[in-house]
């Protein structure tokens, strides 16, 4: 079994050890293959629920965040499920081997956010280190680790180190001696960032969904799948679906779906069961919840729904624009009349979105299309489906893949 | 409806802490019954009033209930007056009107508490009105409690320096430097942010005042509408060395435009509490009784552990008197002594998703005309 280590904490000198010892790896032979290979092997291993090391990571990280672990599970398997051996392989052959030192700066709210990054990467022969934050040191300690035990030259190719923000010098030193920098995390954070290396900054965005309810549109399925991907990961990344809009409906079909939505929500609550919310967090859900019950009450297009112990909320806003919600399974679904009117719906976070869930056919789906792309949206999927971007995501815009695979001049 | 409203004046005059639950009752099911939108929350609960048998079980309005709902009894609006709150959230919601329709209950409230908490010496003085009083600004709730205060606790030469869109800080500082030399103490009065203007102003002119023993001072509002911010000790720091005003002497209000009565900070001048600018707690009038509560079941917290701030001021009779803030703190075991901490529910770190605070600031910037300043 792994080991993760008792204290992640790093110093200058733990972090100029491991820039040299990546270092030495770019001087070394390199295969794709076997580097497909072991990322395979990982993967699968990490998918499978009874894998000790994926136990012990996701223990620590359920106790930490204050998570359930059901719900961690299930997080986690969708966020590893595009990473097949197919894939691997695949997405291998699109990138152009340079020996490279990148630099990772990982975000806290979503255990295993940056993966896809990194195994392109890894795949492109770049060698990696992984800052981790203090908040969130655990999931890529004991993915490296793993890595290693599975291959000891591949898995060198990483190295996991754990500081929080304060220590700005170590920050610099990743700054100075990296080729690239990757950094995941919130706008102001990202912006803090300076220095000689590329900087691919994934800042703060967000992510949403529109159905459209044209017969024969599967309400039951669509709330379900909807549900999920709001579920998973507590509405914390990026990749979580903070608004809903539905279209092709009229009022009461759009509120019938907001139910059948909510209902979902609290089903599934009893298998994935929410987190422990902080006093902010509740605090910023019982804002959004009152102000939706009084709009109600005042008349408004408004209903709210509400689950117990706020496992859940959902605001029916008839005519809201695009509004973020402080996450964990609270959610603001909307009707949309027609494309310019979804157009400006988004326009509080036009180039601000990651991903959406799109539930539409017919000629209005290619109207649709071009609403989100305009609006900046990087991947569109299916309901359901959005914790599972497929290994060639062009995150943010894909500048991070077309330099991997030198595209990008 | 009648007997409920001379009961609460009753009360303020004599406060009996025995009397307070059994009066909060018959409060509450009077507005239940009498305001329609509380009515109409009650039963969205399922709250029966009369199955209400302990203030802890009285659903309170949220303070955003005002920007959407006309709170107020149809029975009784003689006379009532409109106070406007600015609202908060910063360009999407409207601002939120508090109807009083009972004025008097209010006067009595601001003016029993002012008394205790301001003038605990009996004293009359000169004031000084850094708010403009309600007869420049009639909508706010600030300044109808300035302009009676004016007139209860004013004497001699009383001014207002400032308007609804500006303050006049030479004015100001000519006031005092006549107060100074003709040796009368001064109650000065205004936000926390008009404070600071002053003092800006008396440091830009390097100059230093020494107001006359008994000179006093009450700020509120604090961070609200400052261009530097001044914490509650260096409002006190300058205070003393700007006007020469002891500490114990600068009393900060906490009160919003929801609420009829306000709390005060408690200090060696109007309590025996002797405690740094930092530390102070706030203290509610007989009349009003505070919690912190749970944001998940809105139950009150253990004593000392840190809640959502939720009142019952009989003082709103008039409105609704269970009312939830969205500030946290912690209250005592009495539920009259108040630590406020902040603001609830902002921005935690958000990773890689966007954050509410930062959408905000965003649509924020879009909109330059939107109303920072609360207005009380």
């Amino acid at each position: 079994m792994s080991e993760t280590p008792a204290t992640y904490e790093h110093d200058n000198d733990g972090m100029q050890h491991a820039i040299t010892r990546l270092r030495a790896t770019l001087t070394m032979p390199f295969a794709p293959a076997r580097a497909s290979a072991a990322l395979t092997t990982n993967f699968a291993r990490w998918r499978d629920r009874s894998f000790a090391a994926r136990k012990t990571a996701l223990a620590k990280i359920a106790t930490a965040s204050r998570w359930s672990m059901q719900l961690l599970d299930e997080s986690i398997d969708a966020l590893l499920a595009p990473f097949s051996r197919d894939a691997l392989v695949t997405f291998s052959s699109m990138l152009a081997p340079l020996p490279r030192l990148g630099g990772f700066i990982m975000p806290a709210n979503v255990p295993g956010a940056g993966m896809h990054e990194l195994v392109a990467a890894l795949l492109s022969r770049s060698a990696a280190i992984v800052k981790t934050s203090a908040r969130e040191p655990v999931f890529f300690h004991a993915f490296a680790q793993t890595l290693r035990e599975i291959d000891a030259e591949i898995g060198a190719r990483i190295e996991v180190i754990t500081f929080g923000r304060e220590h700005e010098d170590l920050t610099q030193l990743m700054m100075r001696e990296c080729d690239f920098i990757i950094a995941l995390g919130d706008d102001s954070s990202v912006a803090r960032l300076g220095g000689g290396a590329r900087l691919f900054g994934f800042g703060s965005r967000t992510s949403g969904a529109l159905i459209s309810l044209t017969a024969p549109a599967n309400v039951a399925r669509l709330a379900t799948a909807l549900a999920r991907d709001v579920l998973l990961f507590e509405q914390q990344g990026c990749l979580s679906p903070h608004h809903i809009f539905i279209a092709d409906a009229d009022d009461t079909s759009a509120r019938e779906f907001t139910a059948a939505f909510a209902a979902a929500l609290n089903t599934t609550a009893a298998i994935l069961p929410p987190a422990a919310l902080s006093f902010q967090t509740a605090s910023a859900i019982r804002r959004i919840r009152e102000r939706a019950r009084w709009r109600c009450i005042g008349g408004h297009p408004v209903e709210l729904l509400e689950g117990d112990d706020m496992a859940w909320t959902v605001v029916f806003d008839a005519d809201a624009r695009f509004t973020l919600s402080p996450g964990y399974r609270t959610v603001v679904v909307s009707s949309v009349r027609e494309f310019d009117d979804f157009a400006a719906r988004l326009a509080p976070v036009a180039g601000r979105l990651e991903a959406f869930a799109l539930a539409a056919s017919g000629p209005s789906r290619a109207r649709f299309l071009d609403v989100l792309a305009g609006a900046g949206v990087t991947y569109l999927c299916d309901p359901g489906k959005m914790q599972s971007p497929p290994v060639g995501w062009p995150h943010g815009g894909g500048d991070f893949l077309d330099y991997l695979a030198r595209r990008d001049g | 409806m009648q007997p409920t409203y001379d009961r609460v004046m009753d009360f303020i005059a004599a406060p009996d802490p025995d009397r307070f639950e059994a009066l909060a009752l018959e409060v509450f099911r009077y507005q239940a019954a009498e305001v329609p939108p509380y009515r109409e929350l009650c039963r969205r609960l399922e709250v029966n009033p009369s199955s209400v048998h302990r203030i802890d079980d009285i659903p309170p309005v949220s303070t955003l209930a005002y920007k959407y709902s006309r709170l107020v009894s149809d029975l009784r609006n003689q006379g009532e007056k409109i106070f406007f709150t600015s609202g908060t959230t910063i360009g999407r919601d409207q601002r939120g009107t508090h109807v009083v329709p009972c004025p008097e209950v209010y006067r009595a409230s601001a003016l029993a508490h002012l008394r205790s908490m301001l003038f605990p010496d009996g004293r009359r003085m000169r004031i000084l009105a850094m708010h403009p009083t309600a007869d420049r600004m009639p909508e706010s709730s600030l300044s109808q409690m300035i302009s009676w205060c004016l007139e209860e606790f004013g004497r001699d030469r009383c001014e207002c320096v400032a308007d609804r869109a500006s303050i006049d800080v030479a004015a100001a500082q000519a006031f005092l430097v006549d107060a100074q030399n003709e040796r009368a103490p001064v109650c000065l009065l205004g936000t926390t942010a008009s404070l600071g203007a002053l003092f800006a102003h008396i440091q830009a002119r390097h100059t230093r005042l020494a107001m006359p023993p008994a000179s006093r001072i009450m700020d509120t509002g604090g961070a609200k509408g400052q261009a530097t911010v001044l914490d509650a000790a260096a409002v006190c720091a300058r205070a003393h060395e700007l006007l020469g005003v002891a500490p114990e002497c600068v009393i900060n209000e906490y009160g919003m435009t929801e609420l009829c009565s306000q709390l005060y900070d408690a200090t060696a001048f109007n309590s025996d509490d002797d405690v740094a600018p930092g530390e102070r707690v706030k203290i509610a009038p007989p009349w009003m009784r505070a919690a912190a509560v749970d944001p998940v079941s809105l139950k009150p917290v253990p004593a000392n552990e840190v809640g959502l701030l939720r009142f019952f001021d009989l003082a709103n009779v008039g409105s609704v008197s269970a009312i939830l803030t969205e500030d946290f703190g912690i209250v005592n075991a009495r539920g009259d002594c108040v630590r406020v901490l902040g603001r609830a529910g902002l921005a935690e770190p958000r990773g890689c998703a966007l954050a509410i605070a930062e959408f905000e600031a965003a649509e924020h910037r879009r909109i330059p005309d939107a109303e920072h300043r609360r207005i009380q």
